[in-house]
């Protein structure tokens, strides 16, 4: 790899990886809450 | 080096190397259906195509972590360089899987009675106003497209055409892709997969891809800044700091690495970008005379950075000389293909 393939590299991961552990826990946040489990039918 | 066109030449390492990979793919989506296929039996067209889109698309997230970890791997360790130089088919393995997997997403909507609604929910302009809304498909589908674009320029041809540097910098669009992938995985399975462990299992693949190429780029750093030459020269030190049939590698202050051989007595510099793929030729070692690069085989001469005939590379080469009986190094390039090794007595 070139010099500046290198750098690139080097800054591009860290900015990379703050991005989409960002992204990944804000998807994460927003779901919507799980569906109540079904209530059993009365006999 | 021209850009004309030449089919890969298979030899007997590619073969095996791309049937493994094929065995393993046919292996593991063959073993994620029939586990899925015990805790549910599919009842339509639709069923079998999801069954089908959760084992592909497992198994290309897994394939699209492997590859992009034998980079990083190769540069801390050169056990893992065979994995490296196959591993464009590696990717144009992955990019089949992920097509298929989206073959079964259309089938899914024509088995399902539909066969538009995913060009309506992608083109639904109003969900891309909130994160909440905005479907994980469209993630899925740019990342689709960035990989047809690599495994589509993977070629060599495409690689001659767009030069190396272009081609490199062009086929770090991996990166996003992954980017991407896992961000469909988290905004589709893991809205209603609540198994923390297999949140766990994805957030913990793209932490291990991030922390190797994080550990291999900064490990590198202190490489690039070079060293000062003195009246245009560099010192290297005695012939024999530079070990027998490999290499030393320097670098002048804001410039490319070089790449100091020694052969017995003659000692020879090239640049260290390999001009098939900017490979670290200072990494590779002399068969025969030649200096071969270490990811696929290249070869030079020593004497003048020509590839041997009927090959037509050519590499920079740096002027040496001794000094008090230390090597010493001109930064500045000379012609691709100039002779430059000079001659020791003992080293």
């Amino acid at each position: 790899m070139t010099r500046t393939h290198r750098l690139v590299h080097r800054w591009l991961w860290p900015v990379l990886a703050l991005v989409v552990a960002g992204l990944f826990v804000a998807a994460l946040v927003t779901r919507p809450p799980p569906e109540p489990p079904a209530q059993e039918q009365k006999r | 080096m021209s850009a004309g066109f030449a089919a890969i030449g298979w030899t007997r390492k590619k073969v095996v190397y791309d049937l493994v990979l094929l065995a393993g793919v046919i292996l593991y989506i063959g073993l994620a259906i029939a586990l899925d296929w015990r805790k549910q039996p599919p009842t339509s067209a639709a069923d079998l195509c999801g069954l089908w889109i959760r084992a592909s698309g497992a198994c290309a997230f897994l394939m699209l972590t492997l590859i992009l970890c034998i980079g990083p791997l190769a540069r801390l360790s050169r056990v893992f360089l065979p994995l490296l130089a196959n591993r464009r088919h590696f990717g144009v393995l992955t990019c089949i899987v992920a097509l298929t997997h989206f073959a079964a997403v259309l089938g899914w909507y024509v088995a399902d009675g539909h066969p538009f609604n995913l060009l309506f929910e992608l083109t639904k302009w109003s969900d891309y106003a909130a994160w909440s809304t905005i479907s994980f498909k469209v993630f899925g589908f740019i990342a689709l497209a960035i990989m047809l674009l690599l495994a589509a320029t993977s070629h060599d041809y495409w690689l001659a055409f767009l030069t190396p540097p272009v081609w490199k910098a062009m086929h770090m669009l991996v990166y996003a892709a992954f980017g991407l992938v896992l961000i469909h995985v988290a905004k589709g399975l893991l809205q209603d997969e609540r198994d923390p462990w297999i949140t766990a299992y994805f957030a913990g693949c793209f932490v291990a891809v991030a922390a190797l190429h994080m550990t291999a780029g900064w490990r590198e750093a202190p490489k690039d800044a070079g060293e000062a030459p003195r009246e245009n020269w560099i010192r290297i030190g005695p012939p024999s700091s530079i070990p027998d049939k490999r290499a030393r590698i320097v670098a002048a202050p804001d410039g490319e690495r070089i790449a100091i051989f020694r052969d017995g007595d003659e000692i020879g510099a090239v640049t260290n970008l390999c001009a098939h793929q900017n490979g670290p030729l200072g990494e590779g070692r002399i068969v025969d005379g030649c200096i071969v690069c270490p990811w696929h085989g290249y070869e030079y001469r020593l004497k003048d950075g020509c590839a041997p005939p009927p090959f037509k590379e050519r590499l920079a080469t740096f002027a040496l000389r001794i000094s008090d009986g230390m090597v010493e190094l001109d930064p500045r390039p000379l012609p691709p293909g100039t002779p430059a090794s000079i001659r020791v007595e003992s080293a």
